[in-house]
């Protein structure tokens, strides 16, 4: 190492004879201005620049507004509301009447059969009478509690009417079914409306009407 | 105060900027550095002005990446390695251009902007024509060569520390030293008959 050093030793010392190359005398205040404007125009980064918080309420508004349709409008349904082919609205008590099982229809055809209806009839009774049937059962079975409450009444009555159904004969079965449908074509407790009791006096008084329309109607017809 | 601050070593002062952001060791490392990083940004780019670029970078990047210093380096080499691998960028990307005007480098307003050219080697009073072909021989040999050579026999750095500036191996300094000096003896047959 020290041969190769001694080999090259003219050129080793004139490149150490070359002159010192200096800095120019504003060198520092350059730098340290370069610096501190440097740091007032340091760039943003790109994702810095996207997610400043103006900048995001364009899409925060367009995302809640989306969210609000997709909840509100049900793009996928295809069922296209006819208010002409729209089904009426149960009411409450034929609700509870279909509750019961096909078995119960099978004593009214029965009955009807033997009363001698026609069809026609038969099938609007079997969809909504069986129920009040099997009541007017229990309403004959225990005359005297009139004022039986017609919720409680049908309760009870589903129980009971089956024990009757099971416990009778057919034929008396029929029959007893046979009965209560004409008793239900006169009873008024199980129609919804409201009843108003009537005093001792109003009652004579409705009497007295009754009795002036009658008479007036028979004079009429005579 | 600024007394005990021209009195620490290059660490110390580094430790201190980093420590306390202590812009005064800043300063004073400026002082201690600025020249012998001008030389030889100087000697490897052959161009005063990208050079003067090359090292106000360097210091920058001191300045701005503080906490990568490390003391168990020393900080001469540090900067040295910064400052290289600034001037290496430099002249790559100069030499992609292949053209160099004093217009080429900053804004327009940088373009303008005369450097005082009482620190020019090529204006200076002691300034000769040896020096000069010197200079341009030293820009015809390999990169990685000249590197070697300027911090070997014109900025007088040890093996060591210019293999730490490097980060190459002692013995592939000392080869790369021995070929440039060969190269460079080679383009400057003129000068040396022997």
């Amino acid at each position: 190492m020290i041969d190769e050093e001694k080999k090259y030793d003219k050129l080793i010392g004139d490149l150490k004879k070359l002159p010192k190359v200096n800095a120019s005398e504003n060198f520092e205040a350059e730098v340290l201005r370069k610096i501190n404007s440097s740091d007032r125009n340091k760039k943003e980064s790109f994702w810095g620049k996207i997610f400043v918080p103006e900048n995001l309420v364009p899409a925060a508004v367009a995302i809640v507004s989306a969210i609000i349709i997709f909840f509100i409008v049900d793009i996928n349904s295809t069922a296209i509301e006819d208010p002409l082919n729209l089904q009426p609205r149960l009411r409450e008590d034929i609700i509870v009447v279909e509750e019961f099982n096909e078995k119960d229809k099978i004593p009214l055809r029965e009955s009807k059969r033997n009363i001698g209806e026609s069809e026609p009839l038969k099938k609007e009774e079997t969809r909504q009478i069986p129920k009040t049937i099997f009541i007017e059962d229990e309403l004959i079975l225990s005359e005297e509690n009139s004022e039986i409450n017609d919720d409680a009444m049908t309760e009870n009555s589903n129980a009971e009417s089956l024990n009757i159904r099971q416990n009778l004969p057919l034929g008396k079965a029929v029959n007893k079914i046979a009965k209560t449908e004409a008793v239900q074509e006169l009873k008024k407790d199980n129609f919804n409306f409201m009843q108003i009791k009537l005093s001792p006096k109003e009652k004579q008084e409705v009497e007295q009407l009754k009795q002036r329309i009658q008479t007036t109607k028979s004079i009429k017809t005579d | 105060m600024d007394k005990n601050f021209y009195e620490l070593t290059n660490e110390e002062l580094i430790v201190e900027f980093q420590s306390n952001g202590n812009e005064k060791c800043f300063e004073i490392l400026m002082q201690r550095f600025k020249n012998p990083l001008t030389n030889y940004v100087y000697r490897f780019l052959g161009d005063y002005d990208s050079c003067i670029d090359v090292v106000q970078d360097a210091f920058i990047k001191v300045y701005r990446y503080k906490g990568n210093y490390s003391s168990i380096a020393k900080f001469s080499t540090w900067i040295y390695t910064i400052a290289g691998n600034l001037a290496r960028t430099e002249y790559q990307r100069r030499r992609r251009r292949n053209w160099f005007s004093i217009n080429s480098y900053g804004d327009e307003e940088k373009a303008f902007d005369v450097p005082d050219n009482s620190n020019r080697p090529d204006v200076a009073a002691d300034m000769s024509i040896k020096n000069e072909i010197i200079q341009k021989a030293l820009m015809k040999v390999r990169d990685s060569y000249r590197e070697a050579v300027i911090l070997r026999d014109i900025q007088e750095l040890s093996y060591e520390e210019i293999a730490e500036i490097l980060q190459i191996e002692v013995g592939t300094v000392k080869s790369r030293i021995n070929r440039g000096r060969a190269e460079l003896k080679k383009y400057l047959k003129g000068i040396y008959n022997d």
